[in-house]
């Protein structure tokens, strides 16, 4: 650990920024194919 | 099970123990068993914290669960992500500047040394006994659909874990982990291939899909803001991070893991592979229960996968119910037929989708009177007839080989969450407790000090699932068990890092106040255990600051 570099913050924050958009296409595929197939209606 | 089944499924844990024996033949420093010499990188971190988080159970059960009520449980993990992010971008390099082993080290440096081992201690007793449960729920399901002697398989799988947990330490975890993780992977994919080719013919994935979503099965987000249903898109951002906040950053099994990384930015990237790839996996493993639920739409289902609890029901009242589940079935046959060919014509209507629903209804409630039939004549014990769904499927539809492989991808989970534990459990107990009380000892001495605790704590956890097989009720409390102790876990490391003005005796009186509030919650109130989590850490940061306040 002391022989890392020292921490490019920026590049840390926009891989962390990326996470969180992946989460949020995850998120946004789940809601379409939600939207898509699920057409249960009460009985 | 063939022959083939057992040469596949023999052939591959065997493989995996040796090979986890022979990675920690190195191993001659206390620092290489407890951290694993530090040398790992971030895609094996990554995969060794998946597979910790991945039990026996979640390979049996998440399928069941999604045949049963659908993809919407995936919504638990949706705050992961955000879990990882601020994990990797705050907690973690407080514990990597501070060259810590275990998480509760830092509450020393933050607190005082008895604020750090009351809350290693809370650790020690949850994952303890929790050990237990990942070796016995899956010799209990293996045990009831192959035969296999219940005790002996408990004690197999311990000793397999002991054997090179023991050996090689954090290292042999890690890296039998990450072959742990390929079998897994490997069987889940040959598993949906399989399953497919046994759909009929001529069925395309869209109209699977549509089928499965005419079941309501296919909801997989829920918007709406309701707090009575138990997986929403809300529930899982709030409810969700808490819980996995509270899992990935104070509990030792898995700080353990991505704390055996060569340098920061490799702990952090197996954290954040975590973050990416885990709610993929989860929704495929879900995936498989709807490929299962579509597949039962042409074969008859049986009225209960756990074949052994209905054999024990009364034989006059099964029969009655089996003879209606057919009839019922049958019916929900001709409504999955006539919804298909509307589907195919061009798009079905309201009158099929309401005959699809409302055959649903009918036999949903022959099945969940055949749930309460097996209930009452296990003496109160819930049926979980969800993680029966899979492995029964597995036996009687799969072919022979496939069925060792699939074996082997629960086996290897149960090994993979155990060994985790117990290794984590052995160096809590070192770090956090001997050490400190035998600070002079030389470096040999207390290698052979991890080892006798690790050894220890898996004696432990096999003489607890041993204990559990005679008490089936055990195991329910357990699982509420470990929502008992994360609360104030989660509590007293939030209090650490945000709220500074906050020292060590009032954190360690919040804690035990936080512990006896939750422990009045569960035995006085009805509230739901996943709060909980929430009341604990609550009382642990207003409790902090009132005593702080209050001893200044």
């Amino acid at each position: 650990m002391d022989a890392d570099q020292p921490p490019d913050d920026r590049r840390w924050r926009r891989l962390h920024v990326l996470v969180l958009l992946v989460l949020a296409a995850l998120i946004g595929a789940f809601t379409l194919i939600t939207k898509l197939f699920d057409e249960r209606l009460p009985p | 099970v063939t022959a083939l089944d057992w040469a596949v499924l023999s052939g591959t844990l065997l493989a995996i123990v040796a090979w986890g024996v022979w990675k920690g033949r190195g191993v001659h420093t206390a620092d290489a068993y407890l951290r694993g010499g530090k040398d790992l990188r971030w895609w094996t971190i990554g995969l060794s914290i998946m597979a910790t988080q991945a039990s026996a159970i979640t390979f049996l059960s998440l399928p069941g669960q999604a045949y049963q009520g659908g993809l919407g449980f995936v919504q638990f993990y949706f705050g992961l992500p955000v879990a990882m992010v601020l994990l990797s971008a705050i907690i973690l390099p407080i514990y990597h500047r501070l060259k810590v082993y275990t998480a509760y080290e830092y509450l020393e440096t933050r607190f005082d040394r008895k604020t750090r081992q009351l809350t290693a201690l809370l650790f020690l007793i949850s994952r303890g006994l929790a050990a237990g449960v990942s070796i016995y729920a899956p010799a209990i399901v293996l045990s009831a659909v192959l035969g296999w002697p219940l005790q002996l398989t408990n004690v197999a799988i311990g000793a397999a874990v002991i054997l090179y947990t023991v050996t090689g330490g954090a290292r042999a975890v890690a890296r039998t982990q990450t072959q742990q993780m390929t079998v897994i992977l490997g069987g889940m994919a040959l598993a949906v291939v399989f399953l497919w080719h046994l759909l009929p013919d001529g069925l395309r994935l869209g109209e699977a899909l549509h089928l499965a979503g005419a079941f309501g099965k296919m909801k997989i987000v829920d918007w709406s803001p309701r707090v009575d249903t138990r997986y929403t898109f809300w529930s899982g951002m709030t409810g969700g991070l808490f819980v996995q906040l509270a899992y990935f950053g104070t509990d030792q099994s898995q700080v353990q893991r991505y704390l055996s990384g060569s340098s920061l930015a490799e702990s952090r990237l197996g954290l954040l592979m975590n973050g990416i790839v885990k709610i993929p996996m989860q929704i495929a493993i879900l995936f498989v229960g709807i490929l299962l639920f579509v597949f039962y739409q042409f074969h008859a289902p049986p009225l209960t996968f756990d074949s052994a609890a209905w054999k024990k029901t009364p034989p006059a009242a099964a029969q009655a119910l089996e003879s209606e589940w057919q009839g019922e079935i049958a019916g929900r046959r001709r409504a999955v037929d006539d919804y298909l060919a509307a589907l195919r014509r061009g798009a079905p209507t309201d009158v099929e989708r309401r005959a699809i629903a409302a055959a649903d209804a009918r036999s949903e409630a022959v099945r969940v009177r055949a749930q309460k039939l097996v209930s009452a004549s296990r003496s109160g014990v819930e049926a979980s007839d969800t993680d029966y769904v899979f492995i029964r499927f597995i036996l009687e539809h799969f072919p022979a080989g496939l069925i060792g492989l699939l074996i082997a991808v629960i086996l290897c989970a149960a090994m993979s969450a155990t060994a985790a534990a117990l290794s984590s459990l052995g160096q809590t107990t070192l770090v956090d407790f001997y050490r400190p009380r035998h600070p002079d000892r030389d470096d040999p001495h207390y290698l052979r000090a991890a080892r006798g605790f690790t050894v220890g704590w898996g004696l432990v956890a096999v003489g607890f699932a041993a204990f559990a097989s005679l008490l089936e009720n055990l195991i329910q409390a357990v699982n509420i068990l470990g929502s008992i102790f994360y609360g104030p876990m989660l509590g007293v490391f939030l209090v650490g890092f945000f709220i500074k003005r906050v020292k060590g005796n009032a954190a360690f009186t919040a804690v035990l106040l936080a512990q006896a509030a939750v422990v009045a919650a569960w035995a006085f109130s009805g509230i739901g255990f996943l709060w909980y989590n929430v009341i604990g850490c609550a009382v642990v940061v207003v409790m902090g600051l009132l005593l702080q306040l209050f001893v200044e």
